[in-house]
């Protein structure tokens, strides 16, 4: 009660202060014009998180300055002469950082006194209240509590200002500069902004909330670590560093709380639950690209199998997904032959997140190990086999998805209460070994009931219930790779379009905008037109255009399969955007219909010599198409400007200009350096070579015309850059831009 | 309250001994006078009396026991008056006292008549309801003395507690502590003679961190056979740089 009613002086008198009062009011109208002129790819990002994300810088560095006015002046004016003559010095310390602590929240809630009715009014019927409280509470409210812990412990353990300054303005800049240079590598280490981006405003947001809520986890710990021993180092009784914290220590609770607060920080980065110890991807060959957008690559040869003396003839499986707990358990059954008839060792890959449980071999137990982890979140595992000339293995399997900690550490997979996006290998343990051309794939798959799934490759059927959830039956190909599995509250509209049976899934709740803005009619005039042009999709009678949320950023073509993010379904001009030439909308989603055409049924395949690729020929597929959907004016703005653009951005570029400062650099400097040049090289370079090829051969309809026969000629097949130039008859020189 | 100093020594880090050797013992009920010239360890002393300084050998017992062992109650029997203090500018006299007061863990029902008290002996009435940052340097120097009465601890050190002050408010306060030592150990230091004169039971001279008398003020002027205090400290303090 006393600890409580000094406590509550200690507050009264830090909100008496005008510094304080000033404080907050510039926060709070930094937050108001941060919602106001608040932009961001969806209306979540644009009016809520951005504006949280933007005040929290603001507000990390006020409040680290307001922490340190605190703790200094009463130091410089001897106010603590008085003050720890009278009560404890040690609790007086951390009243004042409760105190501090609780300015803090009084300002995130002066802020959300505006920032929640904006909030809701600005994003309508998008409004979602577990994203509010993450942006101005997890984010924000966060931020500046570390900012008053992490000053205070420095402070106390300098005792100076000055240092204490240099090291918070440090911190706080070396947090935004590494955000802002998307340098996402380890994630709980930005502190202030944190990497939180591209909420969803149609599902739910758990898995970003997942990252943040563990970013934060880690980020309280390291600062209540750097706190405490602040505390220990308070300089007492005119004693040294040393000696004080001898002195403090001597209260047994400030050492324990240290120990354990450095050892929770090493645990909770050690332990962090999300992400794995995926070993990165060696793009040696292959193309990065700068833009974020997915280039497809295609892969010459077939891939190899760990095993080819086994052979898979049969998989089936029984899933059972819990959104409730977040994890999965099921069972896979697999039939092999041998055709040696040896003892063999059948290689198993799973998600880095999922354990094998169990294995029986021919009815008799068996013993998975498992192995390093690959690439791309995939675990490797082992099972003895005995001799046999055929097997039935049962797998029983369960778990909880990792995402790959490499590249820009985003959670793609995962479960929860209203998504799901499982990859191949934690749907069923993936059996690294041939696979017979009769070979059947089929499955029970237990879900939610207000979850309806959609995989990748293969047709799924809803059955009864089962154990309160729906069972839905699968049948697939089990030699499909990415035969993710995606599970949300869609809607489906199904129409005929360029002889087949197209269906769009979207979000249940993007109804209103799928509507408003005709999609449905949009990519029936896209594959009509396409197919038209270029001839028809053979290898499926299906086509779904599926919505993927915000954060997958983009989109991809696989199988029959097109998916765009829930972006491209904004109405224009709702949001804000970053960039005026940012994409998305119509652009991203007929993109994504031509990939079918060029990338899926023909593979244009990339070499290291030229620009060609499947994204060219798909981006001057999608100019064609928008040329006569939204005339020559759109094209010509979104398309051909921003293509030269970006071609006179490439030609003047320094290594380009100038290769033979290239020779002095490394391979690895090199390889960054060309790297950074592919988006241009692919999106915008090779889609203007075309235009080249569209004068010499006289015309767009010329060119689309070969073009027509190049694909029907090589349907299923890959396509060089030889076999474009052979098909158009034109020379590498004469579509030069050079 | 009886306190003990036993071969107290302080030394800064520069290496200058402001403390040598003090050892004396103080008990209530008693006005003691610390005076002595600038630099000469008054304030070191009181700064280890009231636990801001850690002594660098020897000790200090209160009731018999080392002063920081029961720093809790220690703490709770001592109001403190510092020669150089800063207060909370934003917050009004009455606030400020009340803020003290909770950290003295003086009770909430008793804390107003408290705070009331206070401000009347220290004539701050009409300064009620203004904020610290409005009053002049003499009226913070009140506020830092009513602080220091709050709860009426039984162990009051003041370092120079009407520096600053008129000559009426100077006596009024010599009155009040004259008054407040019947019951409980106050010690007083200053440079200004006439205080100690007037009111100081026991004097203790000071000078370069040693104790050159300790006895009543009437003991000095008898021992250098002078009228006056203030001719008797200047006795005591005549060719000392050549001892």
């Amino acid at each position: 009660m006393i600890g409580a009613r000094k406590l509550s002086h200690e507050i009264r008198r830090l909100l008496s202060e005008r510094i304080t009062l000033l404080f907050m009011a510039i926060i709070a109208t930094g937050a108001v014009w941060y919602s106001i002129n608040g932009s961001g790819r969806t209306a979540s990002d644009a009016f809520i998180v951005n504006a949280a994300k933007n005040s929290a810088f603001l507000g990390a560095l006020l409040f680290a300055l307001l922490t340190l006015l605190q703790f200094h002046r009463d130091f410089r004016h001897n106010t603590n002469d008085i003050i720890l003559t009278s009560t404890d010095p040690i609790h007086h310390q951390v009243r004042k950082t409760l105190a501090l602590i609780c300015a803090a929240i009084v300002t995130s809630l002066l802020i959300s006194l505006f920032a929640l009715p904006y909030g809701m009014v600005k994003t309508g019927s998008y409004f979602q209240p577990a994203t509010f409280l993450t942006a101005w509470y997890l984010i924000f409210l966060a931020a500046l509590v570390f900012a008053v812990l992490l000053t205070s412990g420095f402070y106390m353990l300098t005792g100076h200002w000055e240092t204490t300054s240099v090291i918070m303005a440090g911190l706080i800049l070396l947090s935004k500069l590494l955000e802002s240079m998307h340098a996402n590598s380890e994630y709980l280490l930005y502190w202030v902004q944190t990497t939180a981006g591209n909420f969803s405003d149609v599902i739910t947001n758990r898995f970003q909330i997942d990252m943040l809520l563990w970013n934060r986890l880690f980020c309280l710990l390291v600062s209540l670590s750097i706190w405490t021993l602040g505390l220990c180092s308070f300089r007492r009784c005119g004693l040294g560093l040393f000696s004080s914290f001898r002195m403090n220590c001597s209260r047994l609770w400030i050492p324990l709380f240290l120990t354990s607060s450095i050892i929770l920080s090493g645990v909770s980065y050690a332990c962090e639950p999300i992400f794995d110890d995926s070993k990165p991807i060696d793009y040696s060959g292959m193309i990065k690209t700068d833009t974020g957008e997915t280039v497809i690559t295609v892969v010459a040869d077939t891939p190899e199998v760990a095993n080819p003396e086994l052979m898979l003839t049969e998989k089936a499986f029984d899933l059972d997904v819990s959104t409730k707990k977040r994890t999965l358990s099921g069972t896979a059954e697999y039939r092999l032959m041998n055709g040696s008839g040896k003892a063999q060792t059948l290689p198993v890959q799973t998600n880095t997140g999922i354990n094998i449980d169990s294995v029986v071999i021919n009815g008799i137990e068996g013993k998975a190990t498992r192995g390093e982890t690959g690439e791309n979140s995939t675990a490797n595992w082992r099972i003895e086999l005995p001799s046999a000339y055929e097997y039935v293995i049962r797998i029983c399997y369960s778990g909880r998805m990792l995402n790959n900690n490499t590249s820009d550490q985003r959670v793609t997979y995962g479960i929860s209460d209203g998504y799901i996006w499982l990859p191949a290998d934690g749907i069923t343990p993936h059996l690294d070994i041939s696979v017979s051309d009769e070979c059947s794939f089929y499955g029970n798959l237990l879900l939610n009931e207000k979850l309806e799934p959609f995989f990748l490759h293969g047709n799924t059927i809803k059955g009864g219930t089962r154990n309160g959830k729906t069972q839905w039956q699968y049948t697939g190909s089990p030699d499909a790779m990415g035969i993710s599995l995606f599970a949300a509250e869609y809607m489906t509209e199904t129409f005929e379009a360029g002889g087949l049976n197209a269906e769009l899934k979207y979000f249940a709740k993007h109804e209103s905008s799928v509507r408003d803005m005709d999609a449905a009619n949009v990519i029936k005039a896209a594959i009509d037109y396409f197919t038209e042009v270029y001839g028809p999709l053979f290898y499926d009678k299906h086509l779904t255009i599926l919505e993927l949320p915000a954060y997958f950023s983009g989109g991809f073509a696989g199988g029959s399969t097109s998916a765009v993010d829930e972006t491209v379904f904004s109405p224009k001009g709702y949001i804000p955007a970053e960039s005026p030439h940012s994409g998305g909308g119509i652009d991203v989603l007929v993109h994504e219909i031509a990939h079918q055409w060029w990338g899926i049924a023909t593979m244009p395949v990339q070499d290291n010599t030229s620009f060609w690729s499947s994204e060219g020929i798909t981006c001057y597929s999608t100019y064609c198409f928008l040329k006569e959907y939204l005339g020559e004016d759109y094209v010509q703005e979104n398309y051909i400007n921003e293509w030269q653009h970006n071609w006179e951005i490439y030609k003047n570029a320094f290594y380009i200009q100038h290769p033979e400062y290239l020779e002095k650099l490394s391979d690895k400097d090199v390889s960054n350096i060309m790297g950074s040049f592919q988006g241009m090289k692919l999106y915008n370079i090779m889609p203007l070579m075309m235009l080249k090829a569209e004068d010499a051969l006289g015309g767009t309809e010329a060119l689309q015309k070969k073009l027509s026969e190049l694909y029907m000629s090589h349907m299923g097949q890959l396509i060089t850059y030889d076999d474009f130039l052979a098909a158009t008859g034109l020379t590498e020189e004469a579509i030069s831009l050079e | 309250m009886r306190i003990e100093l036993k071969h107290l020594q302080k030394k800064y880090k520069g290496g200058k001994t402001a403390v040598k050797d003090i050892s004396l013992t103080l008990a209530s009920p008693s006005l003691v006078g610390l005076v002595g010239p600038n630099g000469a360890g008054k304030s070191t002393l009181m700064k280890l009396l009231t636990g801001n300084l850690l002594p660098g050998s020897g000790e200090i017992l209160v009731d018999g026991q080392p002063l920081l062992k029961n720093e809790k109650q220690f703490k709770s029997s001592l109001g403190y008056l510092p020669q150089e203090f800063g207060l909370f500018e934003d917050l009004t006299t009455e606030e400020f006292l009340d803020y003290m007061a909770a950290l003295k863990c003086i009770e909430r029902r008793t804390a107003k008549s408290e705070i009331d008290r206070v401000i009347t002996v220290t004539h701050l009435e009409d300064k009620r309801k203004a904020k610290i940052r409005t009053l002049s340097g003499g009226q913070k120097q009140r506020v830092g003395i009513a602080q220091a009465l709050l709860g009426e601890p039984k162990l009051l050190i003041l370092d120079e507690p009407t520096a600053g002050l008129d000559p009426a408010e100077r006596v009024s306060f010599r009155n009040l502590f004259a008054e407040a030592a019947r019951n409980r150990l106050i010690i007083l230091s200053t440079h200004i003679i006439e205080d100690v004169q007037s009111a100081c039971d026991m004097l203790i001279v000071l000078d370069r961190g040693e104790i050159r008398f300790t006895g009543t003020p009437d003991e000095l002027m008898k021992m250098k056979n002078v009228s006056s205090l203030e001719n008797a400290y200047m006795a005591l303090m005549e060719g000392r740089d050549s001892e």
